[in-house]
């Protein structure tokens, strides 16, 4: 017994001596570390201007070069199966590009880890994964500063002319990291409210322009028998998708930006603002919490898991109004008719007048992530020269229309318009199903066309389209950008790290228990800002008003 | 004793390696089939737990991606006093302890109670039967559990409420109330796994030698009897024993059930510290402090099942070493 602890005594202790031993070796190491990665950061970068990079490349490349693309797979097909889109620009551009897919739900988080654990060699170019930063992945050196071979490529630099702000937002530590997926088509159809208006013609109801028309439109939902099947309580009169965010699409009403921009704005002095503690959020709570009381709003609505079981139960005919983009209505008729109701018609709404404004929060003229070049690329001017090529006019064509002849036709006049296969598909796809099918709109920064959503179009019905084309034209005057602000540097990352989390799950907690009441808003406004301020958030709208002067002052 | 121990250090240390190595050896080719059928176990050891442990030491250091897990940066404690300083510590360590508890409470004894009633069953076809279904939800994956949670909970449509209301009740919207939640969590938890918890202590139980029962007949027992004094202090190293592995998992509540049923109403009694270090940790890509939760959350587990050993091996004499 005696002899056994001594064994063990004298394990531990050789054990504890080989650690002690392998942490000061690692001490040692991180110096030697820190002084490799800083002279190595310069031979990469010079690694690239050396030979071809001062040079123009143009396509097709004498000799062929291989890339591999890291990028969310397309839910239709995947990009591992030489989609034909991709094949012509293979071919057009003589790369060779190895597809390194995941589906697009677990990107995210499988790409995080796999930079996260670092080592291993990343992908040529990648979709950078939300939550990681430009400037702290420059700053270490994983992925390459890309402007000396922007300065060659024509269509990049004119795309930074048309966005203005997209320079500034890709850019970090006076870097620019990425290039990312423009859209021209941002501020056509944009997310709205959608009704029922066979809903409204059963009740006799106009389509509501205010909030307290809303309110009454949705009260007679509540106790009428709107959807016509003799029961009076199986209507909901308005739903959304599992998350408390989706109804802060009222505040706009509110004058509040809390929807896209998730209340950071700046007020008219350019000063930035947290709009989610200010007495209009207040307001905006207090009416949410009698919407919620008047059993307006789905008692389900934190509930549902997420948008699509929203959908069901659109498609189900139980509920009359929610928020989407227009382009879902088709899909949801389509559900609705299979489901047995025929004379089913959706609308969307324009933004309604509220207490301080009438307006809707746009944003997405850019993508929020682009594609970066990490450090194990061996040819970024060539990596940079293919998302050039994408920008193109000729790019833009593959990625939004597909192929000529096969997909799409273009007019004399300059638009194009989808061929039978797309708008009426054999095998029953959606147009944007087949068109991704082919590969368009994946695997790499484009831009979208406005006139691809015009084409679009065509695949609906008729009416559906004046309906779209309408409402976009009547929403117009109340767009209103929503703030994305360029990225964070490394020390700013650094100086709020864990805080915003921190104030999120709180904000999202407080704005579900004010909606349901079970905080008392009179009560625990006070209490609720003091708590906001006690999270630091002087420190994250310090850092927002960093990053806004930033982008005021690039553009 | 001691005198044996200084005895053997007056032998020269080569000769005593030497004899060391030899009757390894000799054991080793012994016991080769043994080891080998023990090898996949040791190695999976080898590699998915012991070798990932030292990737434990970013707990202590920032890390950075590029710099790798030994060229980060030490930073000491930094990750565990921003645990222990953050706003949410008191409440999801809080949590955590609670759903720890009543899932012991209530999970613990009911796999037991079930063991020794199945046990008793003669029937061949309908024991088999009656513990196949109490075990198939078992393989149910959690999504799917938390799927059809939702479904069967749902205040309009869900079959829960449907039976609440036919017997005139109103409807409950348990998963937004946050009372329901650990009801809801808890029971689900025992549904899924009572079945499977059942099956270590029906194996205890057919070791149990019939010839105590009849024994115990003879001695006039009835049936309650026999239970009480023949099969359950036959099992009773089992269930002390799982019992000891249990209270090492009790600063562990999974995060997957919780984010997939937890909504901000229920945050509050929901929000345990494995989904504020997913939050925290894996969503916002901190993976230093993730590290350092996890590390803190090991420590004490492990203090925990030590304790709980001494005390069952004080009380029972019966313990895991």
């Amino acid at each position: 017994m005696m002899r056994n602890n001594w064994k063990r005594i004298l394990a531990t202790a050789s054990a504890l001596t080989l650690t002690m031993g392998c942490l000061a070796g690692c001490g040692e190491k991180t110096q030697d570390n820190d002084n490799s990665s800083t002279s190595s950061n310069t031979p990469v970068e010079s690694q690239g201007t050396e030979g071809t990079a001062t040079e123009k490349i143009t396509f097709p490349l004498a000799e062929q070069v291989e890339l591999t693309i890291a990028t969310p797979d397309g839910a239709v097909a995947s990009l591992a199966d030489n989609l034909p889109v991709w094949e012509e620009i293979q071919k057009r551009t003589n790369i060779k590009i190895n597809w390194d897919v995941t589906a697009s739900k677990q990107y995210v988080e499988v790409m995080k880890l796999r930079v996260g654990a670092g080592g291993g060699k990343l992908p040529d170019i990648m979709f950078l994964p939300n939550g990681l930063s430009l400037a702290e992945l420059g700053g270490e050196g994983t992925i390459l500063p890309l402007e000396e071979y922007i300065a060659n490529s024509e269509n990049i630099l004119k795309a930074y002319e048309e966005f203005p702000n997209v320079k500034a937002l890709t850019s970090a530590d006076g870097h620019i990291y990425s290039v990312n997926t423009l859209n021209e088509s941002a501020y056509f159809a944009p997310y709205c409210f959608i009704i029922r208006k066979d809903w409204l013609e059963r009740l006799n109801l106009e389509v509501p322009e205010s909030i307290d028309d809303w309110m009454t439109v949705l009260r007679a939902f509540r106790d009428q028998d709107a959807n016509g099947n003799g029961d009076t309580n199986d209507e909901v009169p308005f739903s959304a998708g599992g998350h408390a965010w989706y109804t802060t699409y009222w505040a706009n009403a509110w004058g509040l930006h809390l929807f896209q921009s998730d209340g950071w704005y700046p007020d008219e002095n350019g000063k930035m603002q947290y709009e989610f503690i200010s007495d209009e959020a207040k307001e905006f709570y207090t009416w949410l919490n009698a919407f919620y009381e008047e059993k307006l709003l789905d008692e389900e609505f934190l509930t549902l898991g997420d948008e699509n079981k929203l959908y069901e139960k659109v498609a189900r005919n139980e509920v009359g109004a929610f928020t989407a983009y227009p382009s879902r209505i088709a899909t949801l008729e389509a559900a609705l008719a299979a489901n047995g109701v025929e004379d089913a018609e959706l609308i969307p709404v324009i933004p309604p007048q509220g207490p301080y404004a009438q307006m809707t929060e746009v944003v997405g003229d850019m993508t929020v992530n682009g594609y970066v070049v990490t450090n194990s690329c061996k040819r970024p001017d060539v990596a940079v020269a293919l998302m050039d090529y994408m920008m193109s006019e000729e790019g833009k064509e593959l990625m939004n229309f597909g192929i000529e002849g096969d997909t799409y036709v273009k007019e004399n006049d300059g638009t194009y318009s989808f061929t039978e296969k797309v708008t009426n598909n054999p095998d029953g796809l959606s147009a944007s199903e087949v068109l991704s099918s082919y590969g368009c709109q994946l695997g790499l920064c484009y831009l979208k066309s406005d006139k691809r959503e015009q084409a679009m179009l065509f695949s609906y019905p008729e009416d559906l389209q004046q309906k779209i084309i309408d409402v976009t034209d009547a929403t117009r005057p109340f767009m209103v950008p929503g703030m994305t602000l360029p990225p964070q540097t490394e020390e700013e990352s650094e100086s709020i790290s864990g805080l915003s989390g921190d104030l999120a799950t709180y904000i999202w907690e407080m704005t579900g228990k004010f909606t349901v009441g079970t905080a008392d808003i009179e009560k625990e406004w006070d209490s609720y800002v003091e708590y906001v301020k006690r999270l630091e958030v002087e420190k994250i709208l310090a850092v927002k008003q960093a990053q806004y002067d930033r982008l005021t002052s690039q553009q | 004793m001691k005198e044996n121990v200084l005895k053997k250090e007056k032998q020269p240390w080569g000769k005593r390696v030497m004899a060391w190595g030899k009757r390894q050896l000799k054991n080793i080719k012994r016991d080769k089939a043994l080891l080998l059928i023990i090898l996949p176990v040791v190695l999976h050891y080898l590699l998915f737990v012991y070798y990932p442990m030292y990737g434990n030491i970013i707990a202590f250091k920032k890390y950075s991606a590029v710099k790798g897990i030994m060229g980060s940066e030490w930073v000491g404690f930094k990750y565990f006093i921003q645990f222990f300083n953050s706003p949410y510590f008191t409440r999801v360590l809080k949590n955590t302890l609670l759903l720890s508890v009543y899932s012991i409470l209530w999970g613990f004894p009911i796999p037991i109670l079930f063991a020794l009633m199945t046990n008793d069953l003669k029937h061949g076809v309908y024991k088999r039967v009656v513990q196949a279904v109490s075990y198939i939800p078992y393989f149910i994956s959690t999504v799917i559990i938390c799927g059809m949670l939702v479904n069967f909970l749902s205040p309009s449509s869900g079959i829960v409420n449907s039976i609440i209301e036919a017997f005139g009740g109103k409807p409950i919207n348990f998963l937004m109330e946050p009372k329901w939640f650990r009801t809801v969590f808890i029971s689900s938890g025992v549904w899924q796994g009572f079945g499977w918890s059942a099956i270590v202590y029906l194996a205890a139980l057919t070791g149990v030698s019939q010839e105590l029962y009849e024994a115990a007949r003879v001695d006039g027992a009835s049936k309650i009897q026999q239970v009480i004094h023949v099969s359950i202090p036959c099992i009773l190293p089992t269930v002390i024993v799982t019992f000891i592995m249990q209270i090492g998992t009790l600063m562990s509540v999974g995060y997957e059930k919780i984010i997939l049923l937890y909504n901000p109403v229920t945050l509050d009694v929901a929000d345990v510290i494995s989904s504020y270090t997913y939050r925290t940790g894996l969503v916002e890509g901190n993976y230093s402090f993730g590290s350092a939760v996890g590390l803190f959350n090991s420590a004490i587990n492990l203090l925990l099942v030590i304790f709980a050993n001494k005390l069952s091996r004080k009380i029972s004499e019966v313990s895991l070493w």
